[in-house]
């Protein structure tokens, strides 16, 4: 990928200042920032935007979340959250990310309708509690115990 | 060994005549996870395969009413993933991962599902011209279809809540691809995109080696998902917008004045070259198909030739020349094989061409 940009020009000056970068996908990807939907800036890939400072204090006490173990630190490293937790969790302490992102730090779209498919969540669930009893019971040998797992797999489709 | 994908790649992508001159497509993605469930950097390889196994089949289901088919890209060839691409139905990061992925696409080609990518799912919506209204309608009641069969994770402050929070809310982006070869040309792009940064938008050159964009496509994009609606969203890109097209309309209006046996030239020069050549790269395609669709849109061409050109650019992709000749392993081979293509395409125009 090419990327050139070229800030606003300073006065007196007939153009801005341009700048060029030229880096492969796979450093994109090492960096977290292969998703092509993605905002993308120089000073984003050379790591020169630091986190506001709000950010910065708090990531030195490095909070971790008991869901899924994602520490602040990593967070303002990555970009990434683990869970849905890390919202609640953090989430006093992203606002001011979002805000300078986003300008805000409210939803004001739509919501979904009441009336959504949390059973399909509980799929989920029993899929993967099926799944993982089922290679236990292959790895010790008990066959008439996995095909019964696997039959319920096949009930879930 | 046989694919779920097998006879979609000899199939020409279903092309409706664009209703733009400028703008090539509209594309909205909204970006959704489970409730309940981690996301994406926290889930481990059993997590990965229950997700798809379950998005799979909720994604199937809601759209039990429209013709689509269905993938698991673990289970296909890795060139098979790069025609999803070259066809915009995948993006290319889901390609690449070394994770379990699958995708559900509508036969029409309109929409995408695609699971476990940066989020849980990717609705993709593709609709050609301008038409951020159809397209959010369309995306709308896609995910509506999805919403009855699985619970979404969203957050009464955050909306829909995301692994990466620069999209969560409406999770949603939007994008519009436009062809500007008047503004490239005359070296205004800077001018027509001045201002996008502090609108919150973003723009990107497509198919790029340096510092110009080749075939002169570029992207704008909203950059901001939290603290506007949907419609604030497209309506914000649609003023944008509207005001880079009427750059470049007037831009070709001056390239025609001052330029027009050039312009001409160059237009024919690009028929000469895709109907003589014995050898041609990808870049020189999407270099000489760039003039063709200009000479289309300023009337030197007939526009009734746009959806086969699209057609023979589609199938003349590396990935796609692969999959449908069995001589084409060979860059040299593929080169033959695209000339080929065009030549002939390029046979059976009307002589009044």
């Amino acid at each position: 990928m090419h990327i050139t940009e070229q800030s606003p020009p300073s006065a007196g000056q007939a153009r801005g200042q341009i700048q060029s970068l030229d880096i492969c996908h796979h450093c994109l990807g090492e960096k977290g920032l292969d998703d092509e939907d993605q905002p993308i800036s120089i000073d984003l890939i050379l790591n020169r935007d630091d986190p506001p400072s709000a950010i910065q204090q708090v990531a030195a006490s490095d909070q971790r979340c008991p869901h899924c173990g994602l520490r602040l630190s990593q967070f303002v490293a990555s970009k990434r959250f683990g869970c849905i937790h890390d919202y609640d969790l953090f989430g006093d302490t992203i606002v001011p990310l979002l805000d300078e992102f986003h300008g805000a730090s409210h939803h004001v779209g739509r919501l979904p309708a009441d009336d959504g498919g949390a059973e399909t969540n509980d799929t989920f669930q029993r899929r993967l509690r099926y799944e993982r009893e089922l290679q236990d019971a292959i790895a010790g040998e008990r066959y008439e115990e996995a095909a019964r797992l696997r039959d319920k797999l096949k009930e879930l489709g | 060994m046989t694919s779920p994908l097998d006879g979609l790649w000899e199939r020409i992508p279903p092309i409706a005549l664009p209703r733009h001159p400028v703008v090539i497509s509209t594309r909205i993605r909204l970006a959704r996870n489970l409730a309940g469930i981690p996301f994406k950097r926290s889930l481990d390889a059993d997590q990965q395969r229950a997700l798809v196994d379950t998005l799979s089949q909720a994604t199937c289901t809601s759209l039990a009413e429209r013709a689509h088919m269905h993938c698991k890209l673990h289970e296909v060839d890795h060139l098979e993933h790069q025609a999803l691409v070259e066809r915009h139905l995948i993006s290319p990061a889901l390609a690449a991962s070394p994770r379990p992925t699958a995708c559900t696409v509508t036969d029409d080609e309109a929409a995408t599902m695609m699971i476990n990518e940066e989020d849980h799912l990717r609705l993709q919506v593709i609709t050609p011209g301008l038409d951020l209204t159809g397209a959010l309608e369309l995306a709308i009641s896609l995910d509506q279809a999805l919403e009855r069969q699985v619970e979404w994770a969203v957050h009464e402050r955050f909306g829909y809540l995301t692994a990466c929070p620069t999209n969560t809310g409406t999770g949603m982006r939007a994008s519009i691809m436009l062809h500007l070869p008047a503004l490239s040309r005359t070296d205004e792009l800077a001018s027509a995109f001045r201002g996008l940064g502090q609108l919150h938008m973003t723009v990107r050159g497509l198919y790029g080696e340096g510092s110009e964009a080749i075939g002169n496509y570029y992207q704008i994009s909203n950059q901001r998902t939290l603290g506007l609606s949907e419609e604030e969203i497209i309506g914000q890109l649609g003023e944008v917008v509207e005001v880079v097209i009427d750059h470049e309309r007037l831009a070709r209006e001056a390239l025609l004045d001052r330029h027009r046996s050039e312009i001409d030239d160059q237009i024919h020069r690009a028929i000469g070259c895709l109907a003589n050549a014995r050898l041609l790269t990808s870049h020189e395609v999407c270099e000489q198909c760039n003039w063709l669709r200009l000479g289309m849109d300023l009337g030197l061409i007939d526009r009734a030739l746009l959806p086969g050109m699209l057609a023979v650019e589609s199938q003349s992709k590396t990935a796609h020349l692969r999959l449908t000749h069995g001589d084409a392993e060979q860059p040299e081979q593929r080169k033959q094989l695209r000339a080929r293509l065009f030549r002939n395409w390029i046979a059976s125009w009307p002589s009044t061409n």
